[in-house]
């Protein structure tokens, strides 16, 4: 049973809310982690090709659950009613571990000038391009922090254009594939630099748990060997162990409540007892919200009152805007011999060479090889131009293509539109009756731009493997940008006027609301973003906890 | 569910999909996939098959005076060439390109995907292909 009042109160048990419930716990603060999913086993999740989070054909493997609707509309079309599994509901999982309870583990560090795009680069017309209020020197630590604490494999020289690290990687590299082992030797004669993809999977014994035993279904799905850090085996668990921590499962937030002067109090959360749905309000001296940056912008804009008619921490008008997360330029290439040998995760190979100091573009992106493919998935995505969807051809096709495809691509750094944003829409009510989040606008065309940039690249690197034939199609056309990989719609700064936190996450405007997630980051990087969520957090919450220890 | 033509129809029309060889074809790869999914998440689309399938067996009748399922491998290929080409002229429910996609699609569903989900029998369309799960 849940108390009336905690120290903390954490909304979301995904990569930032357990590792703040974990810092905060050990810190000693009675600490209420709440998550509206479930704590999902491994056959909770299940290995359905049809439904998860790779492929969500007819539903999802990890929520959201039916019902959790959002709206969208594109420039200029009607506005579309979507459940979680639909095209353009810019999903992330949701249960306990969030994202990183089925997600593909890559573990990139941003780079030094991530922190810094709008001084590097200069701020493109109409874009809200800014510079993060800290910089890589002081994120350095906590990203080992989360390397060494949920445990990260990889080489050192992951990326070479890094600015230094202090230590390692606490596990080594995977064994080398065979496309690794290909596309080696490619960008070896391109001159580029490359190396093994640093993934949050066990290469050996770590922490209490095996080693990763290379299966052919890992991002999308729960690790049948539980080799595959997430939040849910790692700092959640430890946060448990203190006793400190209490973890609320099927608890979905409402609303931040707030007292006389306007200041976040607690949290109005609805739960399921004796089969019907009660609304209850916990107390806290401090919230912290870790939903993913469209469910917090969401909570912070729902949380209307006559002393935050807009929500919450959104007197200027910036909850919600910037959504980004990334385009993911990539080619297939086609080879003659057999280059697949089943040996998993798949992404084995990366090259940072692009991320940044490409004349004329903004940014950059790092390149990978591809996840092992569920065979639907190569049927439905890898279609080469030219061979027919159905007939002996297409059968033939599939029979001679699916050892001889190498799939690379990457995420490129997407540039920040204000207009990209979530509002509320209360017109649209969810499965709990509250009002929907709202997606609407779409990304920088500069993000178009280092898409098209990064797609040349990645045919360059397929033709020096010697592949005979390179397709999947340019990037065109100016979408949301969101996803898996959402960030940004509460962006830290140290200017109230631009920015949602300031340079420790707490919203601006309160002293005990917390943000704690991808809504933070001002810029996405040209990488996988759960690392930088997961930095930023242990920074965060260290920082949280201190104050609130010495407040005591 | 359907008629026995409209059985016999969809039974060829999934081996045109994906014809049998060595490896088998899209009727028994997808079989077991089908017929639950048109009870349940693709319950949706299960009129819409009954029409098509109506309409494939009027196109094949008029244009060969035999039943779809009659016609040999190679006239069931060209005659759903055709309708993708220049659509048809018994009351498709939907452009019989876009039936076609589909059901191109559902079957590609069955054979493709986990056994699990009734078709691609002990797996053998990821032997085909040379894919396989370990661990
Ligand atoms: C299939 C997949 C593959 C991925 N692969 C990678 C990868 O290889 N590398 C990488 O860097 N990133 C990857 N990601 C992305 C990564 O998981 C996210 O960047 C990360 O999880 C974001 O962390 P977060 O804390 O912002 O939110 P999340 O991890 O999404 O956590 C938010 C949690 O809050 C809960 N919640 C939301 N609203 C409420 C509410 N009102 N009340 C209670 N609970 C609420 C949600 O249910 C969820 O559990 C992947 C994601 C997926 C789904």
């Amino acid at each position: 049973m849940i108390r009336d009042e905690y120290d903390v109160i954490v909304v979301g048990a995904g990569a930032g809310g357990g590792i703040a419930a974990c810092v905060l716990a050990e810190a000693g603060l009675q600490v209420l982690l709440l998550e509206r999913g479930s704590e999902l086993t491994i056959a909770d999740v299940g290995r359905d090709h049809l439904r998860n989070q790779r492929i969500s054909l007819y539903g999802h493997n990890a929520g959201p659950q039916p019902g959790d609707l959002r709206t969208f509309a594109e420039a200029g079309s009607e506005m579309r009613v979507l459940q979680p599994w639909e095209p353009n509901y810019h999903n992330n999982a949701a249960c306990v571990g969030g994202g990183t309870r089925v997600y593909g583990a890559q573990a990139w560090r941003f780079m030094e000038q991530d922190f810094r795009m709008a001084s590097l680069y200069g701020v493109p017309e109409q874009s809200s391009l800014a510079d993060w209020p800290l910089d890589y020197a002081e994120l350095e630590p906590f990203y080992e922090r989360a390397e060494w604490e949920l445990g990260v494999c990889g080489h050192d020289t992951a990326n070479v254009h890094q600015a230094q690290r202090r230590r390692g990687y606490p596990m080594p590299p995977m064994s080398e594939t065979r496309p690794a082992r290909i596309l080696k030797n490619a960008a070896d004669a391109l001159g580029w630099q490359s190396a093994p993809v640093p993934l949050l999977i066990n290469s050996a014994h770590y922490q209490g748990r095996d080693a990763c035993v290379r299966c052919q279904m890992c991002v999308g799905f729960a690790c049948p060997s539980n080799s595959k850090n997430g939040t849910q085996n790692t700092v959640i668990p430890r946060a448990l162990a203190t006793g400190c921590c209490t973890l609320l499962t099927g608890a979905m937030a409402a609303e931040i409540e707030i007292d006389g002067t306007g200041e976040a109090k607690g949290i109005a959360l609805l739960v399921e007892e004796n089969g019907s749905r009660v609304r209850k309000s916990v107390r806290a001296r401090a919230v912290v919200l870790s939903c993913g940056a469209i469910e917090t912008a969401r909570l912070l804009l729902a949380s209307q009152s006559e002393m935050h008619p807009h929500g919450i921490g959104n007197q200027h008008d910036i909850v919600g805007r910037n959504l980004q997360g990334h385009y993911y330029p990539g080619s297939l290439g086609t080879f003659e011999e057999v280059v697949y040998d089943g040996v998993g995760p798949g992404p084995s190979i990366s090259t940072c060479q692009f991320n940044h100091g490409n004349p004329g573009i903004v940014g950059g992106g790092m390149l990978a090889n591809e996840f092992i493919k569920l065979p639907i998935i190569h049927y439905s995505w890898a279609l080469p131009p030219g061979v027919p969807r159905w007939g002996r051809a297409n059968k033939e096709w599939m029979r001679r293509s699916y050892t001889r495809t190498i799939h690379i691509m990457g995420p490129v750094q997407d540039i920040p539109h204000p207009n990209a944003r979530v509002t509320i829409n209360s017109a649209v009510r969810d499965r709990y009756g509250l009002p929907v989040a709202h997606l609407s606008g779409a990304t920088h065309t500069e993000t178009l731009r280092t898409a098209q940039f990064m797609w040349e690249r990645s045919r360059q690197w397929l033709e020096a493997a010697g592949a005979s034939a390179i397709y999947g199609a340019r990037p065109a056309g100016l979408g949301l940008s969101g996803g898996q990989h959402q960030a940004g719609t509460c962006r830290m700064g140290n200017d109230p006027l631009t920015s949602v936190t300031d340079r420790w996450g707490r919203v601006h405007g309160q002293q005990r609301l917390f943000v704690m997630d991808a809504s933070l980051h001002v810029t996405n990087g040209g990488f996988n973003p759960v690392l930088t969520v997961m930095a930023l957090a242990f920074r965060n919450a260290e920082h949280m906890a201190a104050g609130l220890r010495s407040a005591h | 569910m359907f008629t026995k033509t409209e059985w016999d129809t969809l039974q060829q029309l999934a081996d045109t999909l994906v014809p049998p060889d060595d490896y088998p074809g899209g009727w028994e790869g997808a079989r077991g996939y089908l017929i639950h999914a048109l009870q349940t998440h693709l319950q949706a689309a299960l009129p819409e098959y009954r029409a098509a399938l109506c309409a494939l067996e009027e196109e094949a009748r008029q244009r060969t005076g035999n039943a779809f399922a009659q016609l040999p491998l190679e006239e069931r290929e060209q005659l759903l060439a055709e309708l993708e080409q220049n659509g048809g002229k018994a009351p498709w429910p939907m452009h019989p390109a876009r039936f076609i996609a589909r059901a191109a699609q559902h079957v590609a569903e069955g054979c493709y995907a986990n056994p699990e989900n009734g078709g691609n029998p002990k797996g053998v369309f990821w032997q085909m292909i040379g894919y396989e799960v370990t661990g």
